[in-house]
This record gives structure tokens, sequence and C-alpha cells, in this order.
């Protein structure tokens, strides 16, 4: 089960996850940030009350990364992540990727 | 601000502390006004004595006076005749008594034989007297004046008629006279200063008085002698009292300072000797004081003080040796005690039919409680556990018998409560102080779970069976043992099926009690291992010691702390589920995991862990297992507690794929350059501890195993 909370501060989409980000749950995050992806300013994924994530939310990230860097925009963030996706985030080399506080 | 000590005082400080200078301060200021007093009484009694002197003379040499003249002139026709002359005069005629016209009107009187007779008379008298003047005058009321008659002063001279005004109460004495002691006045007059003016009346035939002979001594040599007085008492009397002082202090110094000094610098060194570790000093002892006095009773005092010292630190050093030697032998006790509990954990490592661990924390260097396992024969391991009433010494010693027998006794024999009865009788036997003991002992067949097990009067042991709580089980007590021979005990029979855990412990922990005297209890006790409920029995009691710790805060360990928990690991357990090869099957999936690792207490982050692999492998099969048709795939997941061990295997019919010959992606590229893919797979080859793929019998078989924290 994943909550998907969006809101907008300073033309930034601000993300607010709650539960699994996984393979079921993928697809509803995806469509969240497609709808913005045109003309945000920048993501914040805040991922203060997140369970896990698996490769499927890694997937979104770094889609998000990459259509946000074509575009001369590469302000994604993502904050709060607990000690089991920061662990995640580091094996697949994803902490010199996205931009994590 | 906090008195300073001798010792912190600076030299000034302690000189101003001096028993001498402030007796030399008392004797002075004493004798001063001592001699003070004395100087005020002397001198009082030396003026009256001198006065005196004085106005004897001058009353003497006026009676003396008179009586002549009573003989030799008529004194009293001169005196009449003067005094009618003046009588007769006006106020304004007499104004002025010197003036040449007033004092012509008497003139011939002086040319007059008595006149002449008295005047040499009364001249003879001051020359041959150390009177100022001898001279005879007459009182007249009505004036209040004082009539001179014959005044033969050698330096201011009245003639006759002359008068002065006197004040009529200083002349009322003279009027009033009744011829007893005498008759003088003093004053203070310009011409002579102080005098004191004597005198007799003299009388007609009738007795009227018709004349006075007066004479006027000076006082100033009084006065003066008064000066000389002063002078010469107040320098011989300070020459008295400083030497006086000085004897005094010296007095003061040999017999009280010097002894004072002495046992203070004796008291000074004992005290530093005794910083020092000194063991015997002679201070006091060698203190020469022969005051015969307060002084000498303290130094005799003091003296035997530091014997009497002696010998308690002397007293002191065997008792502090002997408890010194007990506290060794009484740790070395504990030791032996605490070595004689099984306390090497894992206690069987080839055995992994069951886990125990066990716990004790005696109040005291040594207790009465104690917990024991060991196996039987091959299959059964006996379990006790025991509190011995009383505490300390008399408790182990006791221990370590009941110990002893409750192992031999279990050998051969796999009825508790046969053994309980056995143990009974032998410790009634041997038990002349009373003691007793209560013992929980179980014997578990480590093949099916099986545990028998009987109670003499311990607490209740508590049962957590798989899927449900820890929960107390009201077993039936028997006798305490050590009670009453021939007691019989019965047994009892759980079923542990593997997961289950049983917690035994003793009264240390329901009773142990914090600040506020309030118990633990059974209650807490309960709550506290429901928190740790699927853990390993180590993570159950350290939960349970670390919640009693935290309530019993800074409060005092009253009783020994004894638990135990054994859990019944059976064989490792299987469970696998079937579902459609679908991406919405996850959910079902998860929740058949979840309920599991509950189960079997996996929690943090091996949990998120195994979370976060399923999701990766069965999303795999669900998008790629079966590119043109519906399939199946199965999860198989194995919990193992002898090993802790997760292992779940991946099972489906599509075509064949080994997920793990794919490349590694590379996690060093930046976003640009990343491709999308190949990460599920990766983090999980790199969160678990194995990771195996095979293909057969048509069959894709992935399996993945991780050793978890329990």
């Amino acid at each position: 089960m994943l909550n998907i909370q969006k809101t907008v501060r300073d033309d930034a989409v601000v993300l607010e996850l709650e539960g699994r980000l996984d393979t079921v749950s993928a697809p509803a995050l995806q469509a969240a940030v497609e709808e913005s992806v045109g003309d945000a300013a920048g993501f914040i994924f805040d991922f203060k009350k997140l369970d896990y994530i698996s490769s499927a939310g890694l997937r979104i990230l770094l889609t998000t990364q990459q259509k946000m860097e074509e575009t001369g925009r590469p302000d994604v963030t993502v904050c709060g992540a607990n000690p089991a996706t920061l662990e995640v985030f580091k094996v697949t080399g994803f902490d010199n990727v996205l931009n994590i506080r | 601000m906090a008195k300073k000590s001798v010792r912190e005082m600076t030299k000034l400080e302690r000189a101003r502390h001096s028993l001498s200078s402030r007796i030399f301060r008392v004797v002075l200021l004493g004798s001063v006004l001592l001699g003070i007093v004395c100087l005020l009484i002397g001198l009082s009694l030396y003026t009256v004595a001198v006065a005196r002197q004085d106005i004897s003379t001058a009353f003497n040499l006026s009676r003396n006076a008179s009586a002549i003249l009573d003989k030799a002139a008529d004194t009293e026709s001169l005196s009449r005749e003067v005094m009618n002359r003046y009588r007769s005069l006006s106020d304004t005629e007499r104004a002025d008594p010197v003036s040449a016209e007033y004092m012509a009107r008497f003139e011939d009187l002086t040319k007059n034989d008595d006149y002449k007779m008295i005047h040499a008379v009364l001249s003879d008298f001051i020359e041959s007297s150390d009177v100022y003047d001898i001279y005879l005058a007459m009182y007249d009321k009505g004036s209040d004046a004082l009539v001179y008659i014959v005044d033969p002063d050698p330096n201011y001279p009245y003639e006759p008629g002359a008068w002065e005004s006197v004040d009529r109460k200083g002349m009322e004495k003279f009027l009033n006279w009744d011829g007893t002691g005498m008759l003088y006045d003093i004053g203070n007059t310009e011409n002579y200063g102080w005098i004191c003016t004597a005198g007799v009346p003299m009388r007609s035939k009738t007795g009227e008085i018709t004349a006075y002979v007066l004479a006027d001594v000076t006082l100033q040599n009084v006065i003066s002698n008064v000066r000389l007085f002063v002078l010469q008492y107040t320098v011989g009397l300070g020459v008295v009292i400083a030497l006086f002082s000085v004897l005094l202090l010296l007095l003061m110094k040999n017999t009280v300072v010097k002894p004072i000094n002495a046992i203070t610098e004796a008291s000074r060194n004992y005290a530093a000797d005794k910083k020092a570790g000194v063991q015997k000093t002679e201070h006091f002892a060698n203190l020469d004081i022969h005051t015969g006095d307060e002084i000498e009773n303290l130094a005799l005092t003091v003296k035997d003080m530091e014997s009497d010292l002696q010998d308690y630190e002397k007293n002191l050093t065997t008792i502090t040796a002997e408890k010194q030697r007990i506290s060794t032998e009484l740790s070395l006790a504990s030791k032996i005690q605490a070595d004689m509990l099984p306390n090497i954990f894992p206690a069987f490592p080839d055995r992994d039919e069951f886990d125990i661990y066990a716990t004790n924390i005696p109040a005291k260097e040594v207790g009465g409680d104690f917990y024991d396992f060991f196996f039987i024969d091959h299959d059964h391991l006996a379990i006790v556990i025991a509190d011995v009433s009383g505490k300390g010494i008399p408790a182990a010693m006791f221990m370590v018998m009941a110990k002893g027998v409750i192992a031999t006794q279990c050998m051969g024999c796999y009825s508790p409560a046969q053994i309980l009865s056995e143990v009974n009788r032998l410790i009634c036997a041997k038990n002349s102080e009373k003691m007793f003991v209560t013992v929980w002992l179980g014997i578990l067949d480590v093949r099916n779970g099986q545990l028998i097990a009987s109670n003499a009067g311990h607490e209740y042991p508590i049962l957590k069976r798989p899927g449900s709580d820890f929960s107390v089980i009201r077993d039936k007590h028997g006798f305490v043992i050590g009670g009453f021979e021939r007691m019989k005990y019965t047994d009892y029979t759980i079923m542990m099926q593997p997961g289950s855990k049983l917690f035994i412990y003793t009264d240390g922990v329901a009773e142990a009690t914090n600040a506020d005297k309030e118990l633990y209890g059974i209650e807490r006790t309960v709550a506290s291992l429901n928190k740790a409920k699927n853990k390993s029995p180590r993570t159950v009691l350290q939960t349970v010691d670390a919640d009693i710790r935290e309530f019993v805060g800074g409060a005092e360990q009253f009783d020994d702390l004894t638990m135990m928990c054994v859990e019944f690991n059976g064989k490792p357990s299987v469970k696998e589920i079937t579902v459609p090869a679908r991406v919405d099957s996850i959910t079902q999936i998860t929740a058949f995991i979840e309920a599991e690792m509950d189960a079997f207490g996996c929690t943090g982050s091996d949990r998120t862990q195994i979370d976060i692999a399923v999701d990766e492998l069965f999303a795999n099969i669900a998008l790629y297992a079966y590119p043109d048709k519906e399939g199946e795939a199965t999860v198989r997941l194995t919990t193992d507690r002898r090993s802790a061990d997760v292992t779940l295997t991946f099972i489906d019919s599509g075509i064949p794929f080994d997920p793990l010959a794919k490349k590694d992606p590379d996690v060093t590229l930046p976003a640009k350059d990343r491709k999308i893919g190949g990460l599920g797979i990766y983090i999980v080859k790199n969160s678990m501890d194995d990771v195996s793929y095979e293909y057969k019998d048509g069959h894709n078989i992935l399996t993945i195993r991780k050793t978890v924290d329990r």
C-alpha cells in the first residue's frame, strides 16, 4: 500500500509517500510524477513515512532525474529516508545520482 | 563566612589568638581601673585631712587672739562705737567704704588706745603664723554687711568702719554657734583665691555678741598639695601596674600559655603523623607539663587518648584484615557458585532441537537461587529452577547440597514428581536448620517437545505457544522441599510445539521493588516477555532484565534474580503459497511473508531486506516468466529456529531465465548514463547471505537465504 500526498511549494512539486514503494504501488507514483514533470521547477520526494523502496521505485526516481536533467532543471531531492532505504541508495549508487538530504 | 582553622591562619592571625596578650590587656585594664578608684578615695581623704589642719590652725589662732584681746583691751566699747557710727549713716553715705570721706568719719578711732592695742596684738599673731589675716569685725544684720573694726592685714588693711556685704546664709553659722567644734566657712575670694575663714565671737558680760575675731587662711597650698599627690600617685601606680602586669604575664606564659602551646604543637604533629600513616606516636606521651591544674589534666587526658587510639587502631587493623579476608573468600565463593551453574551459552552447540538461556544475579555475594539443566540421556533434558529460603552463605551452602541431590536423583528417572519426592526425603533427613527450597523441575523430550514437570512450591511457569502470547500456567503446587518428609508431588505434561517458549524464574523477578516500594509483579513480567515474544531466549531474558532494571531504578536489589527461558525448536518450518504470476499477487505474497516473519521474530532491517527481495523476485516472475500466457508461481518459506535462517524459494514454470547470469549494473554512472533495469536483482544479491538459481524439471528455481537477528 502506498499513500501519495502531492503539494506544490515554491514551484517545486512535493510528493509525500507513506507505506511501501514496490512493484505494485510504483505505477501510482509514476502517474503522479508524469502529471507534473512538464512544468515543475523541481521534485521533492518526502520519504519520512516510507517503509521501503524496491527497484520499481528506484526506476521512477531515476527517470524523473533524467527527464529533469534533459530540460535543465536537475533539482530532484529525496529527504527523510530511513536507514534501510539509505542502504539501498548506497548499494545502487543512487546516493551519487540523487540529491539526498 | 566559616571560621578558619588554626592551620589556615596567618602568623599574624595566630598571634592575635594569643592568651598572653589577652591576659596582659585584662590585667592592664583592671589595674588601671582599680588605680583610678583608689586615687579618688585617697585623694578625698587626703584633701579633707590637709584642709582640716589648716582650718584648725586658723580656728585656734582666732580663739587664742580672742582670749588675749578679752584681757588686753576693751573690744566691746570699740566695737559698739564703730557699729554705732556705721548704723547712723545712711545707705548713700556708706555706699563707698574706701572713699576718703567715708573713712574720715572713723579716722579718730585709730588714735584710740584700745584700737592700737588690738592692732598690735593681732599684728603679732599674723607675724607669728601662716595666716593671711587676723581681724576684728562685726556683722550688721540690717545691711547684711561685715563691718571691720580692727584689721591689721599687712597687704590689704581695712580701716575701722569699712564693710563688705556678706551672704546671710554663710553668716548664720557664726550667729548661731553653740560653742562646740570649729567655726569656719570656706569661699573663693578675689584677693586670696580659695580661703577658709575661721573665728570665734566675743561676747559682752550679758552674753551678747559684740564682735568676731576672724582668721583667714589660704587653701591654695591644699590644692597644690593635692596636685603633687595626684602626680606622685599616678606615676607610682603606673610603675606598679606595669611591673605587676609583666610579672603576671610571665607567670601566665609559664603556667598556661607554654603548656597549651606544647599541647597544640603535639596535636599538630600527631595529626600530621596520622595523616602520613605513622602507627606508633609519642607526641602526647612526651609532654612534660606539671602545672598541677586543669592544663596538666588535659595533658594527661590527651596522653591517655593517644595510647587508647593506638590500641584501637591496632584492633581496627586486625578487624579490617579479617574483613578483607572474609570478603576475598566470599567473592571467591561467589565465583565458585556462579561456575557451578551452567553459564556458557549456547549450552549445547551440537543440539539444535531447543535453545536455552539463563541468568542469575545474586543480591549478596552469594545467594540461594539456582538454575540447572543437563541431559539425563540422549533425548531428555532436565530443567531445574530453585530458590532456597534465606540469603547469604547459609542459603548458598544449602543450595549447593540441593543442586547436587537433585542432579543425582534425576539420573535414571523420568518423573519429576518421583524425583522431587526422593530429593525431599533425602534433604529432610539432613536438615537440622529447617531450611527449605522451592523447586520447579521439568524433563523435556527434545524429540517431540513433550515436557513433564512438577512444582514444589515454586513460582508458576510462563509459557508461550506459537502464534500466541506468553501466559502464566497455574500448575499444581506441591509443598516446598525440606519441609516435611514423605511429601508427594504431582507430574503434569505440556506439549511444546516448535516455537514454544517456557519462562521460569524465581521470586526476585516478580518481587523486584522500586523506590516507591512497588512490586514489579507478574503482570509486568508477562508484558515484558511479550515485548520480545518471538525473539530468541537470550533476547527475551535481556528484555525482561532491562525492564526490571528500569522499573527498579536506583533501589537496591533485595532478592536474587534468576531467570531461564527454553525454546523448543523442533524441525524447521516449511510453508508455501502458490498464486497467479501477476503483479497484483504481490500483495497476497507480502501478507503471507509478513505473518510468518512476525511469528519468527524477524524485525528491523532484516525484515525490510526480505520484503524488498520478495518484491523484486516475484515482480520478475510476474513480468517476464510467462510472456504469452497465464501461469503460476510458488513461494516457499523455510524458517529454522536453530540457525535463525530464513530461506525463500521462488518456483515458476515459465521460460528458463537465470537472473543471476545478468551482468551487474554499473552503479558509478551519472544519472543520464544509467540503464533502467538490473537494479532489483543487484539489490537482492547485496542484501541476502546466499542467492542461487537452478532450472530443473521445467522449473525456474531461485533460492535466497538470510540469517536474521532474533
